[in-house]
């Protein structure tokens, strides 16, 4: 943990103790959830630094403990909350392995666990899925950086050879050759797991790229095969959450796209804007809204996803990055099909069908901000534009 | 323009409010665009007519947003809204109304705003509430508007980077100040050229207009052929011209030809139709090629000639449309064999079939006939083979449109029951707007 005084690292440990004793007496009745909770979260508001990436990390992941219920969920949370402090600040191979790893084994085991009734199978399996995987590449990777350690005798990550960095990075992020575990996982995990898995690390792998790791590869391999994975994956899917699951890898398309072109500025925008039209995404029961959100993240005006994504292409094109803008547009016309097909499908089917969404009542402060956020931020994101 | 602008916003919040009451919502609906119209028609009256620069002019602070109207605009608007509370007095939902109070909102922003970028945006909104409409479930066609929808969207995102190109050329996309993009006029011509030639559906990319106006509903063909298209045509005349003016002097023969062939295809594709709505839907494309070309010859009349033109389609193709619903209220299908005999039954339906098909194929004593004549002579100023061709072609008109009549109203009787008063009344305005500017066009 971070820590400025010696009292706060005692009030942290303090805390932390707390939580675990509150968490293991659970079962007496007389502590309930919601306090550990808090607990939990007032926790990860103490032990982050006062940076601007770590208190985003930490508001999100404040946010979204919001919606998990059970023990192990905030225990491994909360592991993986560390995990992800530590990397976005890593400057070393090996603390950058370790840290990602302390994320993924997190997620991995809570993919596996919490499944409710009928979709433990395919939980378990998505997660064997991404554990196999995932472990694969990482080990790969721990190869790689042992191997030139031995070359180099040193750890750091300035000025070595970095590729196998960024195809960790880049699987971890869903990227498209590397995509497949992330169409099952969306598929199978309950509702509030899907919201950590598809903000939380792709936030702090950013953040991490731009904050301490510079790249000398240009990814404009990863980002084609993103967008047309991504674009045309989506057609024939019948599961709203794998449809979104290839959403999710369009939009890291093009957020790739941001990085590699237009700089980290504007992909912070794209991201954010991303994150909470997600976070509205699945937490909506009302139909007609999700259908509002499909469009927001389809692009279209006057909603905050057109302007996220002209923002990308705008920096994009003063770079001159023509055949890469040129594909992201053209996959951009492809993606509108299947959420024409969203849209249609939410927006004229009757409004008491037996497909609701359920946990509304928790969610209800959440969703509401986030509406009015989304509803608002064309006005702030319209400005760099209009002056 | 803010008057109509928040009289809309105020109008779709009223839209809200009662969920059980149809009728209610239908009356708000009639008023809200009524007092639109009324505005728009204060409007006219204070402008200055022998101005020739932009009026009422409103700049949004410091911003480069910018809305103000001229003559074509301020006519277009007038057009708009005249057309709506149309519309209004055909639907039936609550969807409905929604829908289109919110893209009345949308037009009429779109036709007053000076900003390339907003323009773009506005124009992009409008698509995904005509998706919904064309879409609907048990009468639109999914197909239809997919069609739509792609269509322009693939346009719009060519148009997209040349914005942004704009943008960094000339530190903003206000048209007032958009005249130093001489650089890059080939790319940005292009641009504005891919989106407007889709929207004014030129040949190539036209196939989205018959089967949407076929899918939409009768207010949703009435606003398509009689505004949407001219949103296309009013995005030549403002964005393009000033802009990229050797653009589209370089590009001109690539247009004519393309207006030449679309007026062609379209005439004639309409001789093996059908589909009533179909029929209408193809002579809409060959008026707004004319229109095109019209605006591309850019000699002393075009822009005149041009709007002008616009607002004689915007009054002929939704007559026309809103007579092909009434036979389609009767009997449920567009198909123009189950229908013959009309002139029997319907007397008062024919007659007004009758004229607004002559005003389809400009007959003297319509509006549409003196706005040929102007397009025809802001042709002939600069190619006078093709204004040639195009008085020859013009006799296709004639053919479609006698014969579709023929084939509705004359025949053995099979009788469906006549124009009520309602349908005529709705049908009225357009009429009484058909005769008035065919005997007295003005500016």
């Amino acid at each position: 943990m971070f820590w400025n005084s010696i009292v706060e690292l005692d009030l942290c440990i303090g805390l932390l103790l707390l939580i675990l004793y509150g968490l293991l007496s659970l079962r007496n009745g007389h502590v309930s959830l919601g306090h550990i909770r808090f607990v939990c979260q007032a926790w990860l508001v103490l032990i982050t630094p006062l940076e601007v990436q770590d208190i985003a990390l930490c508001v999100l992941t404040v946010v979204l403990l919001q919606s998990f219920h059970s023990f192990e969920a905030l225990l491994f949370l909360l592991l993986a909350y560390i995990g992800q402090l530590y990397m976005m600040h890593s400057c070393n191979l090996v603390s950058f392995y370790v840290c990602l790893e302390a994320q993924t084994l997190c997620v991995v085991v809570l993919c596996g666990l919490l499944a409710r009734g009928a979709s433990t199978s395919f939980s378990v399996e998505a997660a064997l899925k991404f554990l196999l995987l995932s472990a694969m590449v990482s080990g790969m990777a721990l190869f790689w950086f042992s191997a030139m350690y031995q070359r180099t005798g040193s750890l750091d990550m300035v000025g070595q050879e970095t590729f196998w960095i960024l195809l960790v990075m880049l699987f971890k992020l869903g990227v498209a050759p590397m995509h497949m575990w992330s169409v099952d996982l969306y598929g199978s995990v309950p509702k509030s797991l899907l919201l950590y898995l598809s903000t939380a690390p792709k936030l702090s792998l950013f953040t991490f790229w731009a904050a301490s790791w510079h790249h000398d590869f240009s990814v404009g391999v990863f980002i084609l095969f993103s967008m047309l994975i991504g674009s045309i994956g989506a057609y024939g899917q019948p599961a709203l959450r794998s449809l979104f699951a290839y959403s999710t890898i369009n939009e890291i398309g093009l957020m790739l796209l941001a990085v590699e072109t237009a700089g980290f500025h504007t992909l912070y925008q794209h991201l954010g804007i991303y994150i909470i039209t997600q976070l509205l995404l699945w937490n909506l029961t009302d139909k007609r809204l999700f259908a509002l959100c499909a469009v927001s993240l389809a692009g279209l005006p006057p909603f905050a996803g057109f302007f996220g994504k002209a923002w990308i292409f705008w920096h994009a094109m003063s770079v001159q990055a023509f055949s890469l803008l040129l594909a992201a547009l053209f996959c951009t016309l492809l993606s509108l099909v299947y959420y024409l097909r969203v849209i249609r499908l939410f927006w004229t089917a009757p409004v008491h069908t037996a497909a609701s969404f359920a946990g509304a009542p928790n969610q209800t402060t959440l969703t509401s901000a986030c509406a009015v956020a989304l509803a608002f931020a064309p006005v702030m994101l319209v400005k760099p534009f209009i002056i | 323009m803010f008057i109509t602008l928040l009289l809309l916003a105020f109008a779709l919040s009223l839209v809200f409010v009662p969920e059980s009451q149809a009728y209610v919502v239908r009356t708000y609906a009639l008023v809200a665009t009524l007092l639109t119209m009324w505005a728009v028609t204060w409007l006219w009256w204070t402008f200055d007519a022998s101005g020739h620069g932009l009026q009422m002019l409103v700049i949004l602070g410091r911003s480069h947003i910018a809305f103000g109207i001229d003559g074509v605009a301020l006519s277009l608007m007038l057009l708009t809204s005249v057309l709506f509370p149309i519309c209004m007095l055909l639907l039936r939902s609550v969807a409905g109304f929604m829908t289109f109070i919110l893209l009345e909102v949308l037009i009429l922003g779109a036709l007053c705003v000076l900003d390339l970028l907003g323009f773009y945006i506005l124009f992009e909104a409008s698509l995904i509430l005509l998706f919904l409409l064309i879409g609907r479930a048990p009468y639109g066609s999914l197909e239809a508007a997919y069609k739509i929808v792609l269509y322009t969207m693939a346009g719009s995102l060519v148009l997209l980077p040349t914005l942004f190109m704009i943008y960094s050329e000339c530190g903003t996309t206000n048209v007032l100040y958009m005249t130093c993009a001489s650089n890059h006029q080939t790319v940005l011509g292009w641009g504005l050229l891919a989106v407007l030639a889709v929207k004014i559906p030129l040949m190539p990319v036209h196939l989205w207009l018959p089967e949407a106006h076929v899918a939409a509903p009768t207010a949703g063909s009435v606003l398509l052929a009689g505004v949407l298209l001219k949103l296309g045509g009013i995005g030549f005349l403002r964005f393009m011209l000033p802009v990229v003016p050797e653009f589209c002097v370089s590009v001109f023969p690539l247009v004519a030809t393309l207006c030449l062939v679309s007026f062609l295809f379209s005439t004639l594709s309409t001789l093996r139709q059908i589909d009533l709505k179909k029929i209408v839907a193809y002579s809409s494309i060959a008026h707004m090629s004319l229109v095109t070309l019209a605006i591309f010859s850019q000699s002393e009349f075009s822009v005149y000639s041009s709007s002008f033109m616009m607002i004689a389609h915007g009054l002929i193709s939704p007559a026309l449309f809103m007579i092909v619903g009434i036979l389609y209220d009767r009997a449920h299908t567009k198909f123009i064999l189950y229908f013959s005999g009309l002139g029997a039954s319907m007397p008062i339906g024919s007659t007004l079939f009758f004229l607004f098909t002559l005003g389809n194929l400009a007959f003297p004593l319509f509006p549409n006939f003196i706005a040929e004549i102007l397009c025809l002579v802001s042709i002939f100023a600069v190619h006078e083979l093709l204004a040639y061709v195009f008085c020859v072609c013009q006799v296709l008109g004639a053919a479609y449109g006698f014969w579709a009549f023929n084939r509705v109203v004359h025949g053995m009787p099979r009788g469906p029951s006549d124009v009520t008063r309602t349908e005529f009344n709705s049908v009225l305005p357009l009429l009484i707007g058909t005769v008035w500017l065919g005997l007295k066009p003005m500016a």
